[in-house]
Order: C-alpha cells, then structure tokens, then sequence
C-alpha cells in the first residue's frame, strides 16, 4: 500500500467516524444545520481525496452520499430516520472498503454494482417526493421540499436553453421521474492525438436530451487542438453517465438538475410572453386558479398562425405546468416565492429589516429569498449586462418583490442589478450566506471545507483568530506501529535493567565487591525509576477512551431492537475511561456479542414487558470505570433475567454436566455455565445469537486480553456482565518461584499471599489435601503434580503455599521456593509451544533465562 | 472522398475523418463566402465540426440523416443546440 492510500485511509477513517456520529445524533436529536454540514464536509473531503486513486465506486458512493447530504442542507429534501440510515449504510460500506484496501485484498470490479445500487438508492432520495417522508408530515414535507427545490439555482447553461429544449428537457424530467443529469465537458485540447473524438462521445451520450457548443476562443488557430466547451443534457441514470464518461474523467463534470430549477429557469425566459400572452386573458386564468382553462388558452396560444417555434414551445410548457399539480406547485413557488412562509413580500420589506428580530422562521424565509436572490443573480449574469434581454424585465419584477422598490430604483441594467443583489447578499449574515448556492460564495464554502471546525461568522472568525490559535489541539499523528517499536524497546529496558540486582548479587560475591554491588544497587534504583516513567509515558499514548468502541453500539442496539421489535434505550457512562488502544481492539468484539445476547435474549418484546409490569423499553446500561490498575466494564440489562435451573438442566441435556452435579451445583455455579463451550439457551438459533459458540467465546477472548468475565443474573429482574480487564496489557507484574529448580511466574495480581506451613497442618477431605488457613479451607494443588514434573526428593517438613485466587475462590498450589516480584513484557508463546495453554507466556529474565508464566485458569482446570 | 471542393461549395460526404479538418479550414479561409453541402454526411470527426462551428459557413444543403439540430444552433449563435 502506497503511503499516499496509507494516509488517506486515516485520515477518512476519521472523517467516517465523526460523521456517524453525528448521523447518530441527526437521527436522535433531529434535524441540526450544524451537523449536516459537518456530516457533507466529511463526505466531500472523502469523495474529494479518494479521487486520487483508482477507486472510483468509492467516489462515485461518496458523492452520491454529499448530495444527498447537500439536498438535506438546503432544505429541498426533508431529513428522517431512513435518510439516516441509508446515509449510515454508505459510510459502513465505505469502511468495509477501505478495510479490504488496508488489507490489499480489495476487487475494485466487484465494488462497482454495490457503489450503484447503493447510490441509485441515495439519489432516489434526492428531492423525493412524499414516499418517504413520515405520516402526517408527509404532504406538508413533500410540498416544502418542492418548494425549496423550485427556487434552488439552476446551472447557468442550462438557463440559457431555448424553450424548445426546455421543454424537451422538462417533458424528460416529468417521464423519468428524477432529476436530469447536465454534464460539463470540456477536452483536454490535446485530446485529438489520443484518439479521442469528444463530440461523438457527446451525441452518443445514453438518454441525450440536448448538446450545446460553445467555441472557447475567437479564433482556431490549430485545426488539431479542441478548444471547445460542451454541455450535455440527458435523462440517464447516474451510472449510466458516469460509465459513458469513464474514459475522460478529469474533463467533465456532471450535476444533476431537479424538476423545479428545470420549471425556474423556463418562468425566468418566459414570464414575459406568457404574461401578455392573449391580452393577458392565459394569466388572469392561472391566477385565477382555473387551471384546466389555462392548459386550454396555452394550448390554443400555441397553435396560432403567428407564433414562433420558440413561443408554441412556452406555451406548450405551460400547458404542462397547468395540467401537473407537481409543476403548478413549483411554478407557484417560483412566481410567489416568499407566499410559502406566509410573508408578505407585496410591501416594501427590505431583507435587513427583517433580521432585525428574526426568529428560526425568518431565518428559513430568509434562507428561501437568498437562494431565489442567487438565482436570479446568476441569470443576470449570463445576460452579459444586455438591459434590452427580454429576461431582464421579470427578473427585476422578481428582484423588487423581494426587496422593495427602494433597492432595484435605480438599477437600469443586469450589472447594476446584480450588483445590487451581491451587496445585499454579502450583508446577510454569513450563516445563511455559507448555504446560498455555491457560485456566489465559493471562497467561504472553501475555507469552510478546509478547517471543518471553521463556523464563526466573518467577522468573527477575525475576531476569534487568537483564541482559535490558542485552542488548537496539539495533536501529534504517529504510526501505531512506531509506539509498538518503543514499547517493543522499553521492554528491552526492563529486560536490561532486571539484569543489575544479579550483576549486584554477582559483585557481593567477588572480594571486595560489597561497594561496588552497593554502587550498583543505587544506580539500579535510578534506571528503575526512570524506566518506570517511560514505560507509563508510552502506555499513556496509546491509551485511548473507550468511547472509541462504545460510539459503535447505539446504532448496533437501535438496528437490532428494530429488526426484533423491541424497544430498547442504551445508556452508557464512563466513555471517558481509557484504554489500551490494542485492549480496546479486541474487547470490541465480545462487547458486541454480550450486546447482542441482551437484545435478542434478555430484554422481553414489549408486550411481554407490559405483562410482568415493567415500561415497554427495556434499557441497556454499558459503563466502563477504572478500578485500580483494571478496567471494569459492564453490560447490564432490565430483560427477564437467567433462570439457573433452566441453565442447569440444558446443560445435563447437552451432556456438560453429569446427572450428580445436578444437586450440588449452586445457583451462581449454574449460571457460570452458559461459559461452557457449546452451550447456547435460545431454543431457536436466530441469526442474531444463539449459535452456541457465543459465550464461551467471549470469556476466550476476553481471556486472551489477560481479564476475567463475571456473570450475575435474576430471574425477571435482569443480568448483569461484568468485564474485568487490565487497564494496559504492556507490563506485567509477575511474582516468580521455584518448582524443581526451575524459575515459574504468575501474574502478582491474582497471588492472595504466601504462606509456609508444616507438612502436619495439611489435611485430606475426600481424598483431596486442604489447607486450613485462618478458619478458611483452602484446597491445595501440588505445582509437581500439575506439571507432571518428577516427584521432590526434599524432605524437609517446611511446604510452600501460594495462595491465589483465580476469580471463583481461593487455592494453594505447593511449590518449593518463592522469589521476588518482577516487572515483565509478556510475550506470548510460540511454534509447538503454543499450544501450552497452562503457560500464557514467557518473559525474558535479567540473567538471560526464559520465565514461563502460569495461566492458573489452565492449570486449575486441568486437575 | 468524403471532402470534395468545388468552386464555391465544399462537399461533405459520408464519414470525415480527422485529416479533413485541414483541409476543409485551408478551403473556408480561402473561400470566406463558400457554403458547405453536407447532404450526405453521415459522421465528422470533432475537429472537423470545430472547424465548422469557427467559421460557421452558410450550408446550402444540411445533411439528410442524424440529428444535426445541435450543430445549426452552435453555429447560428454559438452557444445553444
């Protein structure tokens, strides 16, 4: 993998991670500009980067997403849960593929069907109608969406289309039902000695509607340059365009063109005509709202002996719109824009004077004017300042309704309208000015894409520019893999500096060795502390806060409450806690599976729940808090709880247990069986749990990261599972000793303490030696036996016991000699040892031997 | 020959290829009042197209099969089809 792709990946990793978040909060806060245009800045500095490389579905995903994310900020799609979750779907797909990229296992060719279908969905939603919108909303939602589109700008060629393409063009959007799509193509002008024949590509174009030409110089002074713009009109879908196009990409550009920019720009070139049209008598008509005798009066205007191409073409447009209660509604829009949001735009009401005390309403109404001012702007400005455009005169009309009189009075031409427009625009305050379209603000637009955190308005961003100075995060990005290297290093420090107390021990020995072991005891104290120091330096970096893995769930137990039909609230607390980065990797999973296992078996269907006189939602509780030098996490659940004699009875059928532990086995022993391997309680397997592999894996694999599970459960209450794992799994602290002259160690954490005891003090229940220690009795594993390690020829009377307790009580295991606490790196057993499950590791002991360390889980269960 | 000149007409036949862009802009330049027939045109390469849509000579006969209408309106004004 390139180092380019290397830092891509991170870099839209993040931005994948901080828009999910946000769609997260979209979908339980509601509708927020803010995070909408956080989630698009995301999605455009992907779409924009992977651009790059030779990913194109990504891309092609990407930008299908920032539409849909740009339609959703400027209001002409209406945002839901389902937006949500579509929005959500891309960004999970994205992942999956950047993962396959990381792996370098990636199929590009097979991205491509999930990349249009995925995005054939995304774009359906782009100006939708009602369908998707929720109940009663629905209507009012479609019509706001309509609106809003209808006013949004057009693309400046596209404006500049004579009627009869416009209405080829709309009769096109009317039948495909989706916006049309508009590409920009512009050769490269050395593209003839590639063997590339732009307009051929341009008329072959699948579902063209239109090509319009334009020279772009005065003159053609090389025959074999292409100097020439073209712009494509077509009814395609997405990926047809884009497969048509494949080859010259860099050279053309596509945007999509909705029903109501199509019905904006034909009113902006045929307002005039169709005004005057009969006397005036068509209008009247349609403002009268007798729409079947205005597509009746349109279509007798058009079939009249004088009327050019061009003017039979608007009115056959309008007879269109009168016979469509969609294009009335738009064409009402464009004709009464601010008639919507209930403003009277007939008085002399000039934009400022309504921010003066605006409400969120106003802002929306001011919003709707700017984008219709932005418009209106563009179209002046394709009229080359020619005051006699037979454009001109309705959009000033439009212009003065908006402002009042007293802005447009003294604007005779396009320019000076225009520029009228842009100081009122520039005058908005900039939160409404970032949402007008593109063409206006580019540079804001810009800026803001660049520094994401950048919101604050002009003026003051200038002012704040110290302070943002000061509040820059000082963040330093580094390769996991240089920390692991210093961790790998500052193992070997620790490894080094185990070495000076037997350098010490050796010096005692030699005459006159007492000073220099002494020497060489202080000296160790110090690389002690200072390797001490580094070694929680380093830890610290890679500590991260578990709301890296929590962040994940809400949407995990949202999805499958929903696919359950349950109703399910997730609580979490503590995502402050840290975590060793790797640690948090591995817990992800078996969180996962604990998460699932509460969903589908614990929490009851609503109903249910109802019945045994609990709220309908059922609710989650995941907290994660540090406890000494672990980290204790916990899932705990409200469901109906784990019934131990259920437990226990499946688990004689299943044959885990015998008939005779039937009686002994207490309730808590019961319960902790649902750990064995092949036990799963659901009496279906539902694809969500219950294979029977479930739990038995999560105590592995929670193992694995060196913690221990613990379950508790009551009937009708609710269970509760507790997670404790080491905060770091870098260091250990082991405790060696000594069995058959050989060095062992275990983890200190689970030594309770070391006794001596005679030989005599040794008792035997049931055949099994115990130890009677303080009133407790503590049965006693002999260390030889378990390992199968010759018998002791020592005779002495004296019996080491190390009592430790491995989470389920406490046991004393005979070795021969106890050694001192020692700080290690743990390094996990390899080749034919790796096997040896009742060893979880060696470390590397200051004299050069290998210490094997214990896994007294293993052992235990082996006797 | 899919570019014959005549006297004051240039005759565009069947396919123009690339090479006959030259050919037909040296024509044009030299004959800045000559019209193009293009009856039997069936196909142009880009750049002869460019040519024509540079000069935008007066046709006297439009080609009888495809759909040309874009080339009228790019050549008429220059900018819409």
């Amino acid at each position: 993998m390139s180092d380019l792709l290397h830092v891509f990946i991170g870099e839209s990793r993040e931005n994948l991670e901080s828009a999910s978040l946000l769609l997260e909060k979209l979908h339980s806060d509601g509708y927020s500009q803010d995070a909408i245009d956080n989630v698009f800045r995301d999605l455009h500095t992907i779409k924009g980067s992977s651009d790059l490389f030779d990913i194109k579905p990504l891309t092609s995903l990407a930008h299908a997403a920032e539409d849909l994310l740009d339609s959703l900020r400027d209001g002409s799609t209406p945002l839901n849960e389902s937006l949500c979750d579509l929005l959500l779907e891309a960004l999970d797909q994205i992942s999956n593929w950047f993962d396959e990229l990381e792996s370098g296992s990636e199929n590009v060719e097979k991205w491509q069907p999930i990349s249009t279908e995925l995005a054939g969905r995304i774009r359906a939603c782009i100006h939708a109608d009602t369908d998707d919108a929720d109940g009663g909303e629905s209507e009012q939602a479609a019509q706001q969406s309509e609106a809003s589109s209808s006013v949004s700008a057009a693309p400046t060629s596209f404006l500049a289309l004579g009627s009869q393409t416009q209405l080829q063009c709309i009769e096109a959007a009317l039948e495909c039902e989706q916006p049309l799509w508009q590409v920009n193509y512009t050769p490269d002008f050395d593209c003839f000695f590639r063997g590339e024949d732009p307009l051929t590509v341009a008329t072959n174009t699948p579902e063209l509607i239109a090509i319009q030409v334009t020279p772009s110089k005065d003159a053609l002074n090389d025959v074999f340059q292409c100097h020439l713009g073209i712009v494509v009109h077509s009814s395609a879908d997405d990926t047809a365009i884009a497969n048509h196009f494949a080859y010259y990409e860099g050279q053309y550009q596509r945007e999509s063109i909705a029903l109501g920019q199509l019905v904006s720009a034909f009113w902006a070139a045929s307002e005039e005509y169709l005004v005057a049209a009969e006397q005036g008598e068509l209008w009247q008509a349609y403002l009268d709202g007798d729409m079947q005798h205005s597509a009746r009066l349109a279509e007798m205007v058009g079939m009249g002996e004088d009327v050019t191409p061009e003017e039979a073409a608007m009115c056959r447009i309008f007879q269109l719109i009168c016979q469509s209660d969609t294009l009335t509604a738009l064409l009402e829009s464009v004709t009464h824009p601010a008639d919507n949001d209930s403003v009277d735009v007939s008085a002399d009401t000039p934009l400022q004077q309504n921010q003066a005390n605006e409400t969120p309403e106003d802002t929306g109404v001011n919003q709707a004017r700017n984008e219709i001012l932005s418009q209106q702007l563009i179209i002046l400005q394709s009229m080359n300042n020619n005051a006699d455009s037979p454009v001109f005169p309705s959009v000033k009309r439009i212009v003065t309704g908006l402002l009042g009189q007293s802005h447009t009075q003294g604007a005779s031409t396009p320019n000076q309208l225009a520029n009228a427009i842009e100081q009122l625009l520039n005058a908005t305050t900039p939160v409404e000015t970032e949402d007008a379209p593109d063409e206006l603000v580019t540079p804001v637009v810009e800026e803001s894409t660049a520094a994401p955190e950048t919101t604050e308005t002009v003026s003051e961003t200038a002012e704040s520019a110290p302070k943002q100075e000061r509040q820059a995060p000082k963040t330093l990005k580094v390769n996991q893999e240089k920390i692991d290297y210093l961790m790998d290093l500052i193992g070997e420090l620790t490894v080094a500096k185990n070495s000076l107390p037997y350098l010490a021990k050796q010096a005692e020995d030699i005459q006159e060795g007492r000073k220099l072991s002494k020497q060489i005891k202080a000296h160790f104290s110090i690389v002690n502390r200072l390797t001490e120091e580094l070694q929680s330096a380093v830890l610290q970096i890679r500590m991260v806060p578990v709301s890296h893995v929590f962040q994940r769930y809400p949407r995990l137990v949202r999805e499958l409450a929903r696919k359950l039909n349950k109703k399910i609230d997730l609580v979490m607390q503590g995502e402050d806690t840290e975590f060793d980065k790797n640690l948090i990797e591995s817990l992800s999973e078996p969180l996962i599976h604990l998460l699932r296992n509460s969903i589908d078996h614990g929490i009851e269907a609503p109903s249910d729940r109802g019945v045994a006189g609990k709220s309908e939602t059922g609710t989650i509780v995941l907290s994660a808090m540090p406890q000494d030098d672990n980290v204790v996490i916990e899932i705990r659940d409200d469901g109906k709880g784990i019934d131990a004699e259920k437990i226990k009875m499946l688990a004689y059928q299943k044959g885990i247990i015998q008939e005779h532990q039937l009686d002994t086995l207490t309730e808590e022993e019961s319960l902790q069986l649902i750990f064995a391997a092949g036990f799963s309680t659901s009496e279906q397997v539902s694809d969500l749990s219950g294979r029977g592999v479930g739990m038995d894996a999560v105590r592995t694999m929670v193992a694995q990261a060196g913690g221990t599970i613990e379950m508790q459960s009551k009937v009708g209450e609710g269970t509760q599972f507790k997670l404790i794992l080491p905060q770091t799994m870098s260091v250990n602290r082991i405790m060696m000793f000594e069995v058959n002259h050989q060095m062992f160690g275990i983890g200190l954490d689970s030594v309770v303490e070391t006794v001596k005891v005679s030989q005599r003090d040794i008792e035997m229940i049931r055949n099994n030696p115990v130890l009677m220690l303080r009133e407790k009795i503590i049965p006693l594993h002999c260390l030889r036996t378990l390992l199968q390690l010759p018998v002791s020829d020592n005779e002495s009377d004296e019996v080491c016991v190390l009592v430790v307790n491995n989470g389920q009580g406490d046991f004393g295991l005979i070795i021969d000699k106890f050694h001192e606490g020692i700080d290690v790196i743990q390094k996990p057993l390899e080749g034919v040892m790796a096997g040896f499950n009742h060893f979880s590791g060696t470390a590397l002991l200051g004299d050069g031997r290998v210490l094997l360390i214990i896994n007294l889980q293993e052992l235990l269960s082996c006797r | 020959m899919p570019i014959v000149a005549k006297q004051k007409v240039i005759v565009l036949d069947g396919h123009c290829e690339i090479d006959a862009a030259e050919e037909l802009e040296q024509w044009l330049v030299s004959h800045p009042k000559g019209q193009v027939n293009a009856k039997k045109l069936v196909s142009a390469h880009t750049a002869v197209l460019q040519v024509l849509i540079y000069h935008r000579p007066a046709f006297s006969v439009w080609p009888e099969a495809g759909h040309w209408q874009w080339l009228r309106q790019a050549m008429t004004n220059g900018r819409e089809a």
